[in-house]
């Protein structure tokens, strides 16, 4: 290529002193996390950037040493936060800034500065407005790193956008579903609530006395006929509290599941309600409850409540299906066995009653039984 | 709900959140670059930074507030920009291109700002790789000024790297007349280099060269361009000996450098690209070709060098520049032996601009992927426009008509 001309016209003998550190465009580093408040973290700007804006060194001898930095590290920070915003939807937010050192980047020496920015209102979204040193180098790029939630999204500032909302991270729909699937085979209370339910399935109640079903049929539609009872329920209760519209406090609805899980055992041994359908679905809304504390978790929001809710909920049946699936074999043994309605019924119901009863006291009064 | 875990279920959350742990300390320890730890230094004598004796009398000393300051004038604005070019092509540092470009203020975004502003805008996006951008501007400030020597020459500059070759003779040609003979040489011969004619373009610039009234730059200048002109034609001891004369002009020619480190690389003289360019670490492009050397070495330096590399790179990817595609693809296929990554960025490279180095890594990628069909149009180029290098001509051979 025909070298630019400018550089034999205009050709100036300056030494280049060679040095460590790259030639690099002029970089900021953002390193932000959010937090229930708004957002903490680092803000690295080069001294080589710092120098034309601000006049770093002192003494005039091509270097900046630790001492000239320190003495103007009060210009830098109010320079330095003078030209970085935050503003949530409820209005602007405040920030401090405080110098926490020198950190090294491929191009020398930057100042890192500890961020905190306290948003008004619940601050779901933040839009950041970044202004530094566009004035001085139009080249100059904000690289911004943002995490939410474990985690992290890259921006770029640049002169023509100074602007960026960090709206919450939506996480993909395959990734709410795996945590209903998740929650439901890692929360044992639903899944013994379910075998509580489901182990009666195989016999039928004939003048107070249990006795097998005639047909593995039959018993097929009577776990189907449960099951849906609980999802109905569950998913009814779900949707109210995930939309805000009934909140209960979680000690309350922890301790009623467990004790949801006593009183479906108990139902096993002293049989009061005949149809498993209505036990399934009037303690099923308690755990809709508890499904939705999970959710509170992911954070549901606007445009994509419906698709989370509607996720999880196919996460939570999905795994319950499995667990389902997995009972019905040992079901179809069990209805041939005699001894099951006179034995293993009751003790299977007991033992779970047992575990039941310790979760609700170690729920209801805040306690450590089972470590 | 926290109250609800009983200890076994606690342990159960165990298992992920270690999990998570391990993730979150594998993703920091991959992005080192942002997030070494900040340090205090002990002693208030400690430098921590060295200045370029460019910024000691800069027209930013003081603080300047562009919004708050009167409007510039053109001549003024086109000045400071002009200083920072001039910065920008001693050092390389593309720190003094932004400012270049903040010192052209509102003329930046202007759709039509005056003249001189034109064919400095055009500098400032050529060295960013903008090549239609800066075209446009060179065309604008031609359809203005006719007569711009500095417009022709810059224009056919981009058209040549473009590989638009007549349309760069056209502009050589109305340079006649305007300018010393000499540049009008120059002009053709980087053309008839790749074209064909590299070794009648040698001679007419030797000739040219010998001519009375050429200054010591103006002869490095022709010095350089005829040592890639030699390189062409396969005169590997004449094209050292025009590189090493630019040097020892000026030591400090990084373009120089760079070329005669690769005509060292090629003869395997690895320990004098060492020699050569052991303190010349700051430009990319010449840590990468010491890089290089020192793998063949088996240096010591060549991991830490290795990382250096990869954290500037990955530093490009962060702002999203992709300035630097030639470089990034030679790093990925001579120094990370990814060639299937490194084709991918040598043809992303190809579509940007056609010199001979960009020929070269997308052929030898396209080689070393297994995929010479992916760089079909790259050797079109090259036996269409009759590009005489040797090297090329070697990869050629192995790459069906």
């Amino acid at each position: 290529m025909i070298r630019a001309l400018a550089s034999v016209v205009f050709a100036l003998l300056l030494l280049v002193p060679a040095l460590a550190s790259a030639h690099k465009p002029s970089d900021s580093y953002l390193m932000l996390e959010k937090t229930a408040t708004g957002l903490e973290g680092r803000w690295d700007i080069a001294l080589r950037d710092l120098e034309p804006a601000i006049g770093l060194d002192a003494d005039h001898d091509g270097m900046v040493n630790w001492g000239e930095l320190k003495a103007r590290l009060p210009v830098i920070t109010a320079y330095a936060v003078a030209r970085l915003h935050a503003r949530s939807s409820a209005g602007g937010c405040a920030m401090s800034a405080r110098a926490q050192g020198v950190v090294a980047h491929s191009d020398g020496k930057y100042l890192a500065l500890a961020l905190e920015l306290r948003c008004p209102g619940e601050p779901a979204s933040v839009t950041l407005v970044y202004d530094l040193l566009f004035d001085i180098d139009a080249q100059h790029r904000g690289v911004l790193r943002y995490t939410d939630d474990g985690k992290m999204q890259p921006f770029v500032f640049s002169k023509a956008r100074r602007s960026i909302e960090l709206s919450r991270v939506t996480p993909r729909f395959t990734a709410i579903v795996r945590l209903g699937i998740e929650h439901i085979l890692s929360g044992f209370d639903h899944l013994l609530f379910l075998t509580a339910l489901l182990l009666p399935a195989v016999l039928r109640r004939r003048n107070g006395v249990w006795e097998p079903a005639t047909d593995f049929r039959s018993v097929l539609l009577d776990v189907l006929r449960t099951v849906t009872a609980f999802t109905v329920a569950h998913s009814l209760t779900l949707a109210l509290s995930a939309a805000h519209w009934v909140v209960l406090p979680s000690r309350f609805v922890e301790s009623a599941i467990a004790a949801s899980i006593v009183l479906a055992a108990l139902n096993n041994l002293f049989p009061v309600l005949d149809a498993d359908r209505s036990l399934a679905f009037g303690l099923g809304l308690l755990h809709g409850f508890g499904f939705a504390a999970v959710l509170a978790d992911v954070g549901l929001s606007g445009r994509s409540f419906l698709r989370t809710l509607f996720g999880f909920n196919l996460g939570v049946e999905i795994g319950q299906l499995a667990v389902v699936i997995a009972l019905l074999p040992v079901l179809h043994v069990l209805r041939r066995s005699p001894r099951y309605p006179t034995w293993g019924l009751p003790v299977a119901s007991t033992a779970v009653m047992l575990v039941a009863c310790v979760w609700l006291v170690e729920r209801a009064f805040d306690l450590k039984i089972i470590s | 709900m926290a109250f609800a875990l009983g200890r076994r279920r606690a342990w159960l959350l165990a298992v992920p959140l270690l999990l998570l742990a391990l993730a979150a300390a594998f993703t920091l320890s991959r992005s080192a670059p942002a997030n070494a730890a900040p340090y205090v230094p002990k002693t208030d004598e400690e430098v921590l930074e060295t200045l370029p004796g460019s910024m000691a009398n800069n027209w930013l000393r003081s603080p300047v507030d562009a919004t708050s300051e009167e409007p510039l004038d053109a001549t003024t604005a086109a000045a400071r920009a002009h200083v920072e070019l001039t910065h920008y092509q001693e050092s390389a540092d593309p720190r003094y291109l932004g400012r270049a470009e903040a010192a052209l203020g509102n003329f930046w975004d202007q759709p039509a700002p005056p003249e001189p502003v034109l064919v400095l805008r055009a500098r400032i996006r050529q060295s960013n790789h903008e090549f239609s951008a800066a075209l446009k501007d060179l065309d604008q400030a031609l359809a203005v000024s006719p007569s711009d020597a500095q417009a022709l020459l810059d224009r056919a500059n981009i058209q040549t790297v473009l590989g638009r070759y007549p349309a760069a003779l056209k502009d050589c040609q109305s340079l006649e007349g305007l300018t010393a003979p000499l540049y009008v040489v120059v002009c053709r011969a980087a053309v008839g280099g790749m074209t064909g004619s590299a070794r009648a373009a040698a001679s007419d610039l030797s000739r040219a060269l010998m001519a009375a009234g050429v200054t010591p730059e103006e002869e490095s200048w022709g010095e350089s361009v005829l040592g890639e002109l030699s390189t062409r034609i396969g005169n590997d001891t004449a094209a050292e000996a025009h590189f090493r004369r630019v040097l020892s002009a000026s030591p400090n020619d990084g373009y120089a450098k760079g070329a005669l480190a690769d005509l060292l690389l090629d003869q395997q003289r690895n320990a004098e690209v060492v020699a050569l360019l052991a303190d010349q670490i700051r430009q990319d492009a010449l840590l990468l070709r010491l890089t290089l050397a020192e793998r063949r070495l088996e240096s010591s330096n060549y991991e830490p060098h290795l990382a250096d590399l990869r954290q500037r790179f990955e530093e490009a990817h962060l702002r999203g520049s992709s300035v630097h595609r030639r470089e990034e693809a030679r790093f990925e296929l001579a120094l990370r032996d990814e060639p299937e990554r490194a084709l991918t960025l040598a043809l992303e490279n190809f579509r940007v601009q056609r010199e001979t180095a960009d020929v070269r890594i997308a052929l030898e990628a396209a080689l070393a992927a297994g995929h010479p069909e992916r760089a079909r149009e790259v050797a079109a180029f090259a036996r269409g426009s009759r590009l005489e290098d040797p090297h090329v001509g070697r990869l050629l051979a192995r790459l069906p008509e």
